[in-house]
């Protein structure tokens, strides 16, 4: 226990030390700070434009309501920017490291590999300079009051959530491993862009066949679909708690050993 | 002295992409199998300073890929402070430092002492402790002023320094370096190689090291490894290299006045002529027989006698 104690406040210092240096290399190049703000708040303009057009000509859209989609595309973006302060950053430094041989540097320090590949960066500042306005304008856009959301569902939704978090992260995290086989990865990895794309869309919308293998084989629906329809009260958490929990865990494991597969592959680009 | 790491019969091979014809290879890429270290076998005692060496593609940097842990052998054995190295136990990387010069380890983007803290606090240092050593072996390395810079903006002899401070930040047992002078030019060499007979000495650590440069060896290694085509071809101290393979000698004459012209003696062969002076390189049992040969010949001011250079030496020996 005590040993558990002392490997968690190590690992805890190592993370906020990364969270420290990666908050330096964001602020390093100050004129390149703001240049992705402009293209999150066109791309939510697009969409919630889109909605909107949807909405004027129908009332609902696979059982959701005009506030509803909202909402789906609240939790959305918010699943986006969780991933993308955690996996994207680490992912694609990943492909460059491996194909330029710099993970070496990684391997040879005293920490699990897997675990600091998948945490060494968290730009909290990127994320929230780019994350929270646009968060910010979708939720004040949901009429709250036209929706209904129990504390139970809330609560569930977002345990559903979290697992479905871990489940896409590791779901990435497998299109960076070819490049210990192949050198390169960056266009395998660019698949996991439009892949997501359809978490846009109500769990309620797809045919069982797509539902089922859209969140056991390529995890998206469980990204926010899933967990918006539990907190919605739409979908069911009896079975889908434990099955998200099922495919979070299978996927985790699924990565352990393909990272332990694809490092015994690793060349070293010198 | 205890052995720290022991090497038998090491082989690794690389499945490597071959592609005569753009097009076909694109649907039916074709590979080839190289081996990059056939069959190399060696101990190492603590606290030795050892020198891999060897052409391009003989395979020291891929024995110290093995030796770190960064590549598992295709086939062998290799144990270093009694750890399999592809393991990766933490205990085992506690006590390895690694230094490659053609890469870089330390953030692009951040100072050096930046750098420094994440380590610190990945190697689980004490913060005070951290900061005299970073200070001391800073002011060896005469960087203390660059410590504060962006590593983006140092000097490629400057980056290596502090390169090399931040893999000893933890004082390892066991430091690999690999051409860890590549590029820099004579000062900064002459420091860094000063710098690792320092640590050598003060801190007992065991060095591994690669390089092309003759003098990084001959400065800071007692020990070398010749390695050509994956497999080793000597092993033995450097002063035993030298005097094994030093059959010849350069004998460098220095003229009173321009000579005409210059005997042509039997064993030997002029390698090198100018007004005031000439080189000959000569079989050592032959030597007098041209000083005198040529003093009979030419008025002599001085006569130098040089060992044939360690960089001749190991040309021969990847020649043979």
């Amino acid at each position: 226990m005590k040993e558990w104690a002392s490997k968690i406040k190590l690992y805890w210092r190592i993370l906020r030390a990364s969270i420290i240096n990666t908050f330096e290399t964001e602020t390093a190049y100050f004129g390149n700070n703001w240049g992705n703000v402009i293209s999150t708040i066109i791309y939510v303009a697009v969409q919630i434009l889109f909605i909107n057009v949807i909405y004027s000509r129908v009332n609902t859209f696979a059982g959701y309501s005009k506030n509803e989609m909202y909402f789906l595309f609240l939790v959305g973006q918010f699943s986006f920017y969780l991933l993308w302060g955690i996996s994207e950053t680490n992912n694609q430094n990943l492909i460059k490291d491996i194909n330029r041989g710099s993970l070496d540097f990684l391997l040879v320090l005293p920490v699990p590999s897997l675990w600091y590949v998948t945490f060494r960066r968290i730009p909290l500042l990127s994320v929230a300079r780019d994350g929270l306005p646009n968060i910010i304008l979708i939720f004040f856009l949901i009429n709250w009051s036209q929706i209904h959301i129990g504390l139970i569902n809330f609560i569930l939704g977002a345990i559903v959530f979290i697992f479905g978090q871990i489940a896409w992260e590791c779901f990435n995290f497998l299109l960076v491993l070819p490049a210990f086989w192949t050198g390169e990865a960056k266009q395998i990895y660019s698949l996991n862009y439009s892949l997501r794309d359809n978490n846009q869309i109500p769990f309620e919308g797809y045919r069982p066949f797509f539902q089922f293998s859209l969140s056991f084989f390529i995890p998206t629906l469980l990204l926010s679909t899933i967990p918006a329809s539990i907190m919605l009260g739409k979908a069911s958490a009896l079975y889908l708690l434990p099955f998200t929990f099922f495919i979070a865990m299978m996927f985790l494991i699924i990565k352990n050993k393909l990272w332990n597969l694809a490092l015994k592959n690793y060349t070293s680009a010198s | 002295m205890k052995n720290i790491i022991t090497v038998k019969n090491l082989g690794k091979d690389f499945k490597i992409r071959q592609n005569k014809n753009v097009l076909t290879g694109l649907w039916r890429p074709e590979y080839r199998y190289v081996s990059a270290v056939k069959d190399v076998s060696f101990n190492v005692h603590s606290g030795e300073s050892l020198a891999l060496l060897g052409p391009n593609g003989a395979g020291k940097t891929t024995t110290i890929k093995a030796l770190t842990g960064l590549i598992y052998p295709t086939r062998g054995e290799v144990s270093v402070l009694g750890f399999f190295p592809f393991d990766r136990k933490p205990e085992f990387l506690r006590q390895i430092g690694l230094l490659m010069g053609n890469k870089a380890g330390l953030n692009w983007d951040l100072t050096a002492r930046q750098s420094f803290y994440l380590l610190q606090e990945i190697y689980g240092l004490d913060k005070k402790k951290c900061d005299e050593r970073v200070s001391e072996l800073a002011e060896l390395m005469l960087v203390t002023h660059v410590l504060d810079v962006p590593v983006r903006k140092l000097s490629l002899g400057e980056r290596m320094k502090l390169e090399l401070i931040g893999a000893i930040i933890h004082n390892p047992q066991v430091l690999f370096l690999d051409e860890p002078t590549i590029g820099l030019d004579i000062v900064a060499k002459k420091k860094i190689r000063h710098f690792l007979r320092e640590i050598q000495e003060r801190y007992k650590v065991t060095i591994i090291l690669t390089s092309h440069d003759m003098t990084d060896v001959e400065k800071v290694c007692d020990r070398v490894i010749v390695i050509n085509k994956g497999e080793k071809i000597y092993d033995g101290t450097v002063e035993n290299l030298v005097e094994e393979h030093n059959e010849e000698k350069l004998v460098k004459f220095y003229f009173e006045t321009t000579p005409n012209d210059l005997p042509k003696i039997s064993h030997s062969e002029l390698v090198e002529t100018s007004e005031d002076c000439a080189v000959y390189k000569v079989k050592t049992e032959q030597m007098p027989k041209l000083i005198s040969s040529v003093t009979s010949h030419v008025p002599v001011l001085d006569i130098d006698i040089l060992a044939t250079p360690l960089e001749d030496i190991i040309e021969d020996l990847f020649k043979r």
